[in-house]
């Protein structure tokens, strides 16, 4: 009997060891953290174009909490200290991919009153050559680590427009993840421009961007 | 007798069952209805679809991460998110929501028919992508053969409701598809209450969204028929707004928006609000000539080209980074200004997206377009952050000084608030350990008086019965010290109870949020970013 619980007992401490990789609250990406890579600015330039890129409407998919505080070394029972949300992420998403596309060459609007009209830019209120992104953040994780770095985890649908016929150029699936030193520096900007180096770096992307709706 | 009790204990036993928490419903009440002229229009609203994933549908709850056998007992620990289900809403919940969003469609003043079914000139689809409260949850116990030890954590519960909005005409074509996404906070009540009223107020938030959306189509919709020269005309008379315009500024989290009201040509600020449901459109602290109303209805395009057009006349405006919103910087220098000779030739060869010239001649005298402002202003600099795109335009014209009693931040604002989450800081901590010792000392203070008490107490009842009244008198002279002793330290343990859990380590602490959370111990986002926490620890 001694020797049976003994035994049940290595098999729980085995499971205990088994089981580390955290459990994120509902919504949040599963991430492993060996496999997330540090973030690299990477030097992508944009091709030249007489286009205008207009940052559209990104739909927020996600579900609260989109955040998190882990300790993933010493805990009690569970990793998680603290929950994180973000009113309007989306907008704030933008803001940094905005940036990010105007420092890399890209003359970059925003309209994040998009109302997901078929033909968001008509004539003659505005003027040809508007090619808008839509899409959606389909999930978003911001996990920051007391071991002072941060996780940034986003799967974002989007597609190009045309703004006067409404036609799609380019339409894709990013995934965005990295990890970063927990710094003064908003990972949020990281984030913005890992989104567009990855946009930049897609050839059909680019080919869409600089040739517009010809 | 046992009958009897019996019967008294069933009805007491029926009425603790009973007591849960009742499910939730979905009747939401759209508001104050718009003030909108009727469009004539007939809507038809087709009941919303459920594409929610399956554990939002069934419910989810928290898993068994271990159980351990060791030695004569058990430990078990569980942790995961606990999300609302079916169960959690009354039955025809889903009929309620078709009928929320009829209502909605209704509150907007702009139909003169709401139907359930049938031909309109509208059809309006909606699709819900999340409707949930989840909480997430942490148990250790272990279970010995005689006795229990266990410990729980629990987090805060939040909700979410993503609803996408489809408005299509009467030939199907799509007018506007967009989603809406409204989340919401628990309380620390709420952890133990339950979190099924959760999902209903996010649902609210994002309802009321939409019926601005749905208002924003109809209008963009019945607008691009009308010849562009006569919109700001049509739009005002149909308003009532008078010779006024709306500015707005994002707070520094972007949780919310102030409003001003600017009579025009006069610059006077007419009215200051303050709205969480508007739309997000700008970087925090700048301020831009808003395009939507109070009611959060955007306004068509064309319309507002032609409000801006009057309004360069007066006022100096920029479109620096938003395409359809100019940026406010207040009052022209001695106005009337005549034109500038020729506004700025966009670069070549990005296309400039400067509004076109309406094909009609406008009605009233020619305006002065926008002016746009090719530089570099959109364009941060390398290795910048956001905040030197607070900045105003290189030269920005002088405006007057603000009338008396205006509110001095209708002007170029400053730099935007710091955007970077506050990073993890739990030297609280200490505190939260300090109020733990102090609850425990004095406990135990408060514990050993009362015991001495009562001790006392019945020794001076046997002095009494054997008529030592000398040990009588002196026990009963320290009952009055015991009492206030006994007293004082249960005031201090409670206080110091109260302190450990208003304190709690996992209770965020960083910046100007820290003086709203202690009292109520909810999310209260501060400026230095929208970064809220959720814990709370029994």
């Amino acid at each position: 009997m001694t020797r049976l619980r003994i035994a049940i007992g290595a098999v729980g401490l085995a499971l205990l060891f088994a089981c580390t990789t955290p459990a994120r609250p509902y919504g949040q990406p599963e991430y492993d953290l060996q496999k997330i890579a540090e973030y690299r600015n990477a030097p992508t330039r944009a091709p030249q174009t007489p286009n205008v890129l207009v940052l559209g409407a990104l739909d927020d998919l996600t579900v609260s909490p989109v955040g998190g505080l882990y300790n993933e070394e010493s805990f009690e029972y569970g990793p998680l200290l603290r929950t994180y949300w973000y009113p309007n992420l989306a907008p704030k998403v933008l803001d940094c991919v905005h940036t990010a596309f105007n420092r890399r060459g890209v003359r970059t609007f925003k309209d994040y009153l998009d109302l997901g009209g078929p033909v968001p830019f008509p004539q003659p209120t505005y003027p040809p050559g508007l090619l808008l992104l839509r899409g959606s953040i389909d999930t978003f994780g911001f996990s920051r680590h007391v071991q002072e770095f941060d996780v940034l985890i986003g799967r974002l649908t989007l597609r190009l427009v045309d703004g006067s016929s409404g036609r799609v150029l380019w339409q894709g699936q990013k995934e965005i993840a990295f990890r970063a030193p927990m710094s003064s520096y908003d990972p949020f900007v990281m984030f913005g421009d890992a989104l567009a180096a990855a946009l930049l770096d897609d050839a059909a992307f680019a080919a869409a961007l600089a040739g517009g709706a010809r | 007798m046992r009958l009897r009790a019996a019967a008294l204990l069933l009805p007491v036993l029926a009425l603790v069952a009973a007591c849960g928490p009742p499910p939730s419903n979905l009747r939401i009440i759209p508001g104050e209805p718009f003030n909108y002229r009727p469009t004539g229009k007939t809507i038809v609203v087709a009941p919303p679809v459920d594409l929610r994933p399956k554990p939002e549908i069934e419910g989810a709850s928290t898993e068994i991460k271990h159980i351990i056998f060791v030695g004569l007992g058990i430990t078990v620990v569980t942790r995961g998110s606990e999300v609302t289900s079916r169960s959690d809403f009354v039955p025809n919940a889903w009929q309620e929501l078709h009928q929320s969003v009829i209502d909605l469609a209704h509150s907007t003043r702009l139909f003169s028919e709401v139907k359930v079914q049938g031909t309109g000139d509208y059809v309006l689809e909606t699709e819900v992508l999340h409707l949930l409260a989840s909480k997430y949850r942490m148990f250790m116990g272990l279970f010995l053969y005689g006795g229990a030890v266990a410990d729980a954590k629990h987090f805060i519960p939040q909700a979410t409701a993503t609803v996408r909005f489809r408005l299509k005409d009467s030939r199907g074509r799509i007018v506007g598809e967009k989603v809406v996404n409204g989340t919401q906070n628990g309380e620390v009540g709420e952890i133990m209450v339950g979190m099924h009223l959760l999902p209903r107020r996010a649902l609210e938030k994002a309802l009321r969204t939409g019926r601005s959306l749905v208002a924003s189509w109809i209008a963009e919709d019945v607008y691009a028929a009308v010849p562009a020269a006569t919109h700001y005309d049509e739009f005002e008379r149909a308003h009532a707004q008078g010779h006024s315009f709306l500015v707005h500024a994002v707070n520094g989290d972007r949780s919310g928006t102030q409003l001003a009201r600017i009579e025009c040509p006069s610059g006077k600020i007419l009215k200051t609000t303050e709205s969480v449901t508007l739309p997000i459109v700008g970087r925090p602290g700048h301020w831009i000539v808003s395009p939507f109303d109070e009611n959060g209805m955007r306004l068509p395009s064309s319309v507002y080209d032609a409000l801006t057009r009057h309004l360069a006349q007066h006022f100096v405006i920029h479109r620096i980074d938003q395409i359809a919103a100019y940026h406010y910087f207040g009052e022209r220098a001695g106005q009337p200004v005549p034109p500038p000779a020729a506004p700025p030739t966009p670069p070549t060869p990005p296309a400039p997206p400067v509004a076109a010239a309406p094909p009609t001649p406008p009605a009233p005298p020619p305006a002065t377009p926008p002016v746009y402002d090719p530089g570099p202003t959109d364009q941060l600099p390398s290795g910048g952050t956001e905040q030197p795109t607070a900045t105003p335009p290189a030269t920005p014209p002088p405006a007057r000084p603000p009338a008396a009693g205006t509110p001095a931040t209708v002007a170029p604002a400053g730099p935007p608030a710091q955007l970077t989450p506050p990073g993890p800081r739990l030297t609280r901590k200490k505190r939260h350990v300090a109020w733990l010792v102090t609850t425990i000392v004095a406990g135990a203070g408060a514990i050993a008086t009362g015991a001495w008490g009562l001790a006392d107490g019945s020794l001076a009842t046997t002095a009494a019965k054997n008529h030592d009244w000398n040990q009588f008198d002196s026990l009963k002279r320290q009952q009055p010290i015991l009492f206030y002793t006994c007293a004082g330290l249960g005031a201090v343990t409670v206080v110091s109870l109260i302190l450990y859990l208003a304190t709690g380590s996992e209770v965020p602490v960083e910046g100007p949020a820290r003086a709203s959370l202690a009292p109520r111990l909810t999310i209260a986002p501060g400026p230095g970013g929208a970064w809220g926490t959720a814990t709370w620890r029994f």
